[in-house]
């Protein structure tokens, strides 16, 4: 079941350093705020009212939700979210398939869960939870993990398929974590886009990372990879999910350098849709971007 | 059925977390050379976030910003509103009890209690009234703190330069 969704376009994370030239972008169609920051305070930052004036959608996202935690999940985080999703008319929000803390310790990161059917149980049971407690759909993002369960009986594709089967939920795609993974724990990112169910694609993360001891750090805070540029294209050539965004979190360019960025990832999209067009993909066209 | 696995599974997700911020045994079967990976790039990700949302703490800590974290960082969990600021001023209380503060650190301290408010959803901005009295550490100086709902925080006796 596909839930109707708007057409986005091209967004960012909003980040206050990043405000000018967010500003300064008519294209953009779509922010994402880190929910969690927005839980207690009670006015809109003027520059993301601005944005929102003008029509552009405002997405919270959160982190801490914990959708992937074997405990159970806290109603004051879910309600916290579903009032922030009414304050900022948000079209949906977003969460990730991972866990933040068990025992009472938060670990501030997105921790890989067992992709097994007995967790595969917990996260749906936990999943409809949220679903049923929100004012609006929840969307939900794979995550960028460096380690795995042990007990792993199926591969990411056949756990998203899986999720998707059993939820009403939409995907948050973040191909930077796609390719992060492939590059730390193997596998073909172009394969697992062929076998993920895109017609649930709500939107897209890309971001920028960097290797260290042969390890890829999703850092949110390095130039977007050439790659993950070329993922997007790939992902366009196949479907068009409503929209694409830049998360930069740290080590903040400049706005010509942003600029930069976002245009590769307008033009990727563009030259996606068009391949999609001449090869006449049989997926559905939702919407052409 | 459901609640037999919940409890297996919670147990090695806590067992994992414990691995993680604890420095505890990682369970079977994980690669241990990975999870001590994540292990170290939770205290440096936390490091990073206090000196993006908190500039100033860190430069009055000075040089040994990164060490003294870092000390800190992996005998202190995230605070469960697994946010910076909260982090730091929790920080700012270790380094209290480490060696006798600053005026500096005595004053972000400070200027922290009279702002926010710690609540189990995070962090949120004081309203209404407030006053913070406090002699300096090493000036002996008194500093007052007064917030009203129509001008925010105003502080009296900060010493040149803050």
């Amino acid at each position: 079941m596909a839930l109707s969704l708007p057409n986005l376009g091209l967004g960012i994370g909003w980040r206050a350093q990043l405000a000018h030239a967010i500003l300064n972008r008519p294209d953009i169609g779509f922010v994402e705020i880190l929910a969690e920051d927005y839980f207690l305070n009670e006015a809109i930052p003027a520059p993301l009212q601005t944005l929102h004036d003008r029509g552009v959608h405002i997405i919270p996202h959160g982190v801490g939700l914990n959708l992937g935690g074997a405990e159970a999940i806290d109603p004051a985080r879910l309600a916290a979210l579903g009032e922030l999703a009414q304050r900022m008319q948000a079209p949906f929000v977003s969460e990730h398939i991972a866990f933040v803390r068990a025992a009472g310790l938060e670990t501030g990161h997105l921790l890989p869960i067992p992709r097994t059917p007995a967790m595969l149980d917990i996260l749906v049971e936990n999943i409809r939870l949220a679903e049923a407690a929100l004012p609006v759909p929840l969307v939900l993002e794979n995550i960028a993990i460096l380690f795995d369960w042990p007990n792993a009986e199926m591969d990411e594709a056949a756990f998203l398929n899986a999720i998707c089967e059993r939820t009403d939920a939409m995907l948050l795609l973040d191909l930077e974590n796609i390719y992060a993974n492939a590059r730390n724990l193997g596998g073909d990112p172009v394969a697992l886009l062929d076998r993920l169910p895109l017609e649930r694609v709500a939107y897209v993360h890309v971001a920028g990372g960097y290797e260290a001891n042969g390890i890829f750090h999703d850092t949110h805070a390095h130039p977007l990879p050439e790659d993950v540029v070329a993922l997007v294209e790939a992902l366009y050539a196949r479907a068009a999910v409503p929209g694409v965004m830049l998360e930069r979190d740290d080590r903040f360019p400049d706005d010509a350098e942003l600029n930069t960025e976002l245009d590769a990832i307008v033009a990727a999209m563009q030259r996606g849709n068009i391949e999609r067009h001449e090869r006449g993909f049989a997926h559905p066209v939702l919407s052409d971007a | 059925m459901i609640a037999t696995s919940r409890e297996a599974i919670a147990k090695t997700q806590a067992d994992l977390v414990r691995a993680l911020v604890h420095g505890a045994a990682i369970p079977a079967g994980f690669d241990e050379q990975r999870v001590r990976a994540v292990a170290r790039s939770l205290v440096n990700k936390r490091r990073q976030a206090l000196a993006r949302i908190w500039p100033s703490l860190v430069k009055r800590v000075g040089d040994s910003f990164v060490a003294k974290f870092t000390e800190y960082g992996q005998t202190h969990p995230l605070p469960s509103s697994a946010n910076a600021l909260t982090d730091g001023r929790a920080f700012l209380a270790w380094l209290a009890a480490q060696e006798p503060p600053t005026d500096g650190l005595r004053i972000e301290a400070l200027a922290y209690d009279l702002r926010w408010r710690e609540t189990p959803l995070g962090l949120c901005r004081r309203g209404g009234f407030g006053i913070k009295i406090a002699r300096l550490p090493q000036s002996g100086k008194w500093l007052l703190g007064l917030r009203t709902p129509w001008r925010g925080d105003r502080w009296w006796g900060m010493p040149s330069g803050d």
